[in-house]
């Protein structure tokens, strides 16, 4: 912390203690999703379109990677633990799905910064979170060609979900900044 | 790169962004273009047959592409054999030998696929686009 | 950078453009990776035995592969002359004898064979039995220039039963002397194709080929792998067209199908296939196919007519008793059984899935 010193210190302080708030409060929206969408059928077990990428995509745009990356992790671990496939081979997807969203969320916003919006993100992220799983079921759990068949499938369904979910966490951002701004 | 100044002061600005923004679009547009090629990439000629090799004794009689239907007749050791495309698909439709394993083989669309009539010496291969199959067991 | 500024935006971060692009990079170079085309096999085939064999064989150059081809077929045609049942080689002349007052000895090399064959022969309790050579004959299986076109008469089929006696009661190992009743005769289809495929394995290992499939007519035995992945198998349909299960193989397997859908002729509205149960002289009823896999191709080959004549209650005894674990049976109705260590390794096909039914194989 430098000059402009004590405002900043406070500033950090209060983050902290709303930080941890936020990243529960998200958390729990996430997890809620996520164990929504575990019963949610797909034509491969664990493959999910990842709605609860939406919590992560919201928190990203209002509170920065960080902060994304902590509710992500809350709601693969917290969630699987929930529905009980900690560890399990869905556990796994679940990561990748995860991982892949975000870096993909981190690489396509720092690159486009003002430019993409929420729809953009969202539907990058949710790209790269399908082609993570599928990519982690082919090469790991299911290697035989007929699994390819589905990828245009499930690439078309991450499409959809992605633009849904991306209006989605666009207008919920403009609820929360018109609130912010008339208070 | 925005301008940063526009922020300053305020963490959201107070106009509220239009909900889709023009690098949305681009991204759109790149993004369906991705999942459209996978359709090609996936769905293509992939796995399934392209021709039917027809050998006589080792000898390559004929390429039957599997995209035009039709019954042709083959000259073997014995006599005719009548081999079928249709949809994608080839068979031995009829054949001189006594057992006729080869008519039992049915249907053949996967690449590497083999049917055989071995006491007329005619042997009909798929091939093209991707061996899904090392071996067939059967 | 203090954690206030994370929440003013996102254009402070920097810092993890690197590890995202990082990340990004491997993601889209698994994907390539996973599309990539690896080259292929080289094959050769030829007509032996009675079928088609496919010799594949991976990483080696052209040339390699062509000549081990070369001398499986060669192989292959020595042991198809020694074997034929009613041929003019070892075996033929066994047959030929049928009836007569002196045993015959036979040379080692079929000795060999047909202690094979009597062991898993006991073993399975004769439900594997080349000594039903007179049956098949009598079905006029035994050959492809035979036409089976009706089932021969039940009271031939009756005294042929009676009479017959397992090869593991009539053949005399420590003398090498087989004396073969009037009538009866040695087959060593079921038997004599995985013992060949074992042999060509072996040709093939000792000219320091180490990734290879020999599939003779569809029963196989594959050693190594194709490059970067498993050797990949379908296992056909016995009622539909096409593939039922996709198993991968590698190390060195050998997975051998008895089906009712290749040989086969109906009469009278009723299917009659090669298969013949030694113990009432038809074909086994109710069962499709039987896919058995384990390391000797000879073991799986017999395996699998075993176990299909064992029918649809009784296969997991007859396996335990083979030592066989990994067995695959359809059954005409197209319910699948499977022993829990193959359903570990096959994948169905078929959407909607067909009806699986997991048999423990009993601890004897």
């Amino acid at each position: 912390m430098s000059a402009s010193g004590q405002i900043g210190v406070d500033h950090a302080r209060a983050a902290c203690g709303r930080d941890d708030r936020l990243v529960a409060g998200f958390a729990a929206l996430a997890i809620a999703i996520h164990i929504l969408e575990a019963a949610f059928p797909s034509p491969l077990p664990g493959v999910k379109p990842g709605l609860a990428n939406v919590i992560t995509l919201i928190v990203y745009l209002r509170h920065g990677l960080r902060l994304a990356v902590w509710v992500a992790a809350m709601r693969v671990l917290v969630g699987s633990l929930l529905v009980g496939t900690f560890l399990s081979p869905t556990f796994l997807l679940s990561v990748t799905g995860a991982v892949a969203a975000l870096s993909a969320l981190a690489l396509v916003g720092t690159i486009g910064g003002q430019r993409i919006g929420p729809v953009g993100l969202s539907v990058v992220s949710s790209l790269a979170h399908m082609s993570g799983q599928i990519s982690v079921a082919y090469l790991l759990f299911i290697p035989h060609p007929a699994l390819l068949k589905l990828v245009p499938v499930l690439l078309t369904a991450a499409l959809l979900f992605g633009v849904v979910s991306g209006l989605i966490a666009a207008s919920v951002l403009q609820i929360l900044r018109r609130r912010e701004a008339a208070r | 790169m925005a301008d940063p100044g526009s922020q300053a002061g305020s963490e959201y600005p107070a106009d509220p962004r239009p909900l889709i923004r023009g690098g949305d679009i681009l991204i759109l547009l790149l993004a369906a273009g991705l999942v459209g090629a996978s359709f090609g990439a996936f769905w293509g000629p992939r796995g399934e047959g392209e021709t039917a090799l027809v050998t006589v004794d080792r000898s390559v009689i004929r390429e039957l592409s599997l995209d035009q239907d039709g019954v042709f007749e083959i000259e073997g050791r014995i006599g005719l054999s009548t081999v079928m495309v249709d949809g994608g698909r080839v068979r031995f439709l009829d054949s001189p030998c006594p057992g006729r394993y080869c008519v039992h083989s049915g249907w053949l669309h996967r690449s590497g696929e083999v049917a055989a009539c071995l006491p007329n010496g005619i042997v009909v291969e798929v091939l093209g686009g991707e061996r899904e199959f090392d071996a067939i067991n059967l | 950078m203090s954690r206030g500024a994370g929440l003013t935006g996102r254009r402070p971060y920097r810092h993890y453009y690197p590890a995202a692009l990082l990340t990004a990079v491997i993601l889209v170079g698994a994907g390539l990776e996973a599309c990539g085309k690896t080259p292929e096999a080289s094959r050769a085939r030829f007509q032996a035995m009675g079928t088609l064999v496919e010799v594949s064989v991976y990483g080696e150059d052209a040339a390699t592969a062509d000549a081990a081809g070369a001398e499986v077929e060669a192989l292959f045609d020595q042991l198809q002359q020694r074997w034929d049942p009613w041929g003019e080689g070892e075996l033929g002349r066994l047959n030929a004898n049928a009836g007569g007052i002196e045993p015959l000895m036979v040379d080692e090399d079929l000795a060999q064979l047909l202690d094979g064959a009597a062991a898993i022969s006991r073993d399975s309790e004769g439900l594997f039995d080349p000594a039903v050579g007179g049956l098949i004959r009598m079905w006029a299986f035994s050959s492809e220039e035979l036409v089976p076109t009706s089932p021969p008469d039940a009271e031939k089929i009756q005294q042929a039963v009676a009479a017959g006696r397992p090869l593991y009661e009539i053949w005399r190992a420590d003398t090498r002397q087989l004396l073969l009743g009037p009538g009866t005769a040695i087959d060593l289809g079921g038997f004599a194709k995985g013992v060949a495929v074992d042999m060509a394995i072996d040709l093939l290992r000792n000219k320091g080929i180490e990734n290879a499939i020999v599939n003779a007519g569809g029963d196989l035995r594959a050693i190594g792998r194709h490059g970067d992945r498993a050797w990949r198998i379908g296992v056909r349909d016995p009622r539909g067209e096409g593939v039922l299960a996709a198993i991968d193989v590698e190390g060195d397997e050998s997975v051998f199908t008895s089906g009712d859908y290749e040989r086969y002729f109906i009469f009278e509205g009723r299917r009659y296939h090669h298969i013949i149960d030694p113990r009432d002289g038809y074909p086994t009823p109710g069962v499709s196919s039987v896919t058995v896999i384990h390391q000797q191709a000879a073991v799986a080959d017999a395996a699998a007519t075993a176990l299909f004549v064992a029918g649809v209650d009784a296969w997991p005894r007859t396996a335990a008793r083979l030592g066989v674990t990994q067995v695959m049976l359809v059954e005409t109705s197209g319910t699948i059984h499977m022993s829990p260590q193959m359903e570990d390794r096959t994948w169905l096909i078929p959407d909607p899935k067909p009806e699986v039914n997991i048999q423990q194989i009993p601890a004897l």
